[in-house]
């Protein structure tokens, strides 16, 4: 079904959600515009996505409701994949689980990965690309994040989860925008990826995007990421246009800009500081479905 | 504590402590009482254990000359079209049968309504005087005498009752439909003569009408899905009504594309005395559900000028079920319009000669 088809539209009661599934207040008035679940659509129709991909986005919401689900739209250098997030704080006491997620995908998409339930994550995502969603290729690792009790920063832990190991992934640290940009700037520059001597912070924390609600910083194997947390619309294009993004999703965001405005997007990138350059190694958009 | 009572208060944050000051209220606000400082963790246990005092006082009881309070009445206003579609409901229910329930929404230009429903009986099921028993319940529907003879006439041929109910606007409307046993001969003929047959006799009411709208519902048996295609574009001649043609087309290419050959029903709809003229093509065979014709609906939305946010709202909910029947063309009103039906329930079960 292509996108345009299939476009759907913010009623009275929808929630306005982040990419932890956070509450905001909307932008503006939302009623009548789009909901964000359109922009990865339009990501699958943009990127000639096999109709699976719409088909296992409709049975995770089916089966865990609608609202429940993260998605994350990235670039990379081989181009576009996806990321689903699924979260349930209650941790043991969860009913959004790994099993009942891939349990729903399963006429589309196998997995030999096996989620200990027992254990006390309150968050995991996993992985979408043209293979997973053609049937070509199996769901080999799940992502499970974990908390990180008795830090000082509201902070979390990522595992990949695989058939036979599971290993540490990332660590991920959060910062109010507002009252601790300071503090934010400061966990980027204390990093094995970062000479800060080398290139200016507001290369990474940028001062278009560093206006937003929440700042998060993660510590990843090879590199770090940031990310900008409750942004607007003109920010997403802003962010677009700077990672260079396929201009069918730029021109679609601009185009239907009146209808995302009461949207407050997320957005992040990877990234390694190499002789003074910046390299993005990918980046992304999220929204909620 | 100062002797004189204190009549006024203001509260304030102050770190992490909750101050109160009491004392007398005037002009310059609050003077002359005393200060509590409260960890705010006290603060909340003291409001805690004020909710529970203050709920065994009326609240009149708190001062004679309290300012007059918003009162939350016991019981809503009711609506009439909630009581009326509750009566319906009720007294069908009370004819002891076994029945289907089944859905409808409406799509006109600029207006959504979905408080619409069918409720469907063999009269066979009916424990004693059937006929007597579904015109006491039309009764108590307000049916208008003028037409309640007619349906008495004619209950010996009946199937099947409809019994429907319809909000929109500023109108209601009760509905009764008598189905009619065609038999197979009959049918033959029809087809041989292609000559519709009357499948239905609807009579329709608003509350306190003199008389009630009667529709005929003439069945085109034996219609091919080209043979209904083209009834179709006779349907809509017009060059603006080109839109609802396409809508409509889109439906009957997919459903006769998963149902079986000759298995699609085509009704075609007349009223006396108006320009009413429509049809209903009956899609359960297809065994689609809605969200296999989103795009029909979405174009009918768009078509009509609906508020996609208004639409959406209702499409959630309903998006999963049962795609039964669309109905489409011109309305008594001269309106361009579709009704779409869906989700036949049983209640004690559904009984699949009623679907």
């Amino acid at each position: 079904m292509r996108a345009a088809t299939r476009l759907e539209y913010a009623t009275a009661d929808d929630p306005a959600l982040n990419y932890c599934l956070w509450q905001y207040v909307p932008a503006a008035p939302a009623e009548d515009k789009f909901r964000s679940v359109n922009l990865l659509w339009h990501s699958f129709e943009v990127a000639g996505l096999d109709a699976r991909a719409g088909a296992i986005v409709e049975a995770i919401r089916d089966a865990i409701g609608p609202f429940r689900t993260v998605f994350g739209v990235k670039l990379l250098p081989q181009g576009l994949a996806w990321e689903l997030y699924f979260y349930d704080y209650e941790r043991q006491g969860r009913t959004v689980s790994a099993a009942r997620v891939l349990e729903a995908i399963a006429p589309w998409v196998r997995s030999p990965v096996r989620v200990d339930e027992n254990l006390p994550y309150f968050m995991f995502s996993i992985d979408l690309d043209a293979r997973i969603a053609a049937g070509e290729q199996e769901l080999d690792v799940v992502h499970m994040y974990i908390g990180n009790p008795h830090s000082q920063v509201s902070s979390g832990i990522a595992y990949a989860v695989r058939e036979r190991a599971t290993t540490l992934e990332n660590f991920y640290f959060f910062f109010d925008a507002r009252t601790q940009q300071r503090e934010a700037g400061e966990k980027i520059s204390c990093s094995a990826y970062y000479d800060t001597g080398s290139l200016p912070l507001e290369r990474i924390l940028l001062p278009e995007l560093k206006a937003c609600q929440t700042i998060c910083v993660a510590n990843k194997q090879t590199h770090d990421c940031v990310y900008f947390s409750g942004i607007v619309v003109d920010q997403l294009l802003f962010f677009l246009e700077r990672l260079r993004y396929p201009a069918a999703l730029v021109d679609f965001v601009r185009e239907h800009r009146g209808r995302l405005d009461h949207l407050r997007f997320d957005v992040g990138f990877d990234y390694r500081v190499e002789a003074g350059r910046l390299v993005v190694l990918k980046s992304g958009y999220y929204g909620v479905c | 504590m100062t002797q004189q009572q204190p009549d006024a208060f203001r509260g304030l944050v102050d770190g992490q402590d909750i101050v109160v000051e009491f004392g007398q209220g005037g002009p310059e606000g609050v003077t002359g009482g005393s200060r509590i400082v409260l960890p705010a963790e006290t603060a909340r246990r003291l409001l805690a254990r004020l909710g529970d005092t203050l709920a065994r006082f009326a609240p009149e009881a708190l001062a004679q000359d309290a300012p007059l309070r918003g009162t939350t009445p016991l019981n809503a206003p009711p609506d009439p079209a909630g009581e009326r579609a509750a009566l319906t409901l009720r007294l069908v229910a009370g004819l002891g049968a076994p029945r289907n329930h089944e859905r409808s929404f409406r799509l006109a230009p600029g207006a959504l309504t979905a408080n619409r429903f069918l409720l469907s009986l063999n009269p066979v099921d009916i424990p004693g005087d059937a006929p007597a028993r579904v015109l006491q319940a039309c009764e108590g529907l307000g049916m208008p005498q003028a037409v309640r003879a007619e349906v008495a006439r004619r209950f010996g041929e009946v199937a099947c009752v409809h019994f429907g109910f319809e909000e929109g606007g500023s109108r209601m409307l009760s509905k009764l439909y008598l189905e009619f046993e065609l038999g197979e001969a009959a049918r033959q003929r029809a087809r041989a003569q292609a000559e519709p047959l009357l499948l239905h006799l609807a009579f329709k009411w608003a509350p306190g009408d003199a008389d009630a709208v009667v529709s005929r519902y003439w069945l085109h048996p034996g219609l091919t899905a080209q043979g209904i295609a083209e009834r179709l574009l006779a349907m809509y001649p017009q060059e603006a009504q080109r839109p609802s043609l396409e809508i409509a087309r889109s439906v009957l290419e997919l459903a006769a594309s998963r149902a079986p050959a000759g298995a699609l029903q085509y009704l075609e709809v007349t009223e006396d005395g108006n320009p009413r003229r429509s049809w209903d093509l009956n899609c359960y065979d297809a065994v689609l559900q809605l969200k296999d014709v989103q795009e029909a609906l979405y174009a009918m939305r768009d078509r009509f000028g609906i508020r996609p946010g208004q639409f959406q709202a209702l499409y959630d909910q309903v998006r999963d079920s049962r795609f039964g029947h669309l109905a489409g063309g011109i309305h008594r009103d001269g309106a361009d319009f579709f009704n779409v039906y869906y989700g036949v329930s049983g209640y004690p079960r559904v009984v699949a000669r009623l679907a």
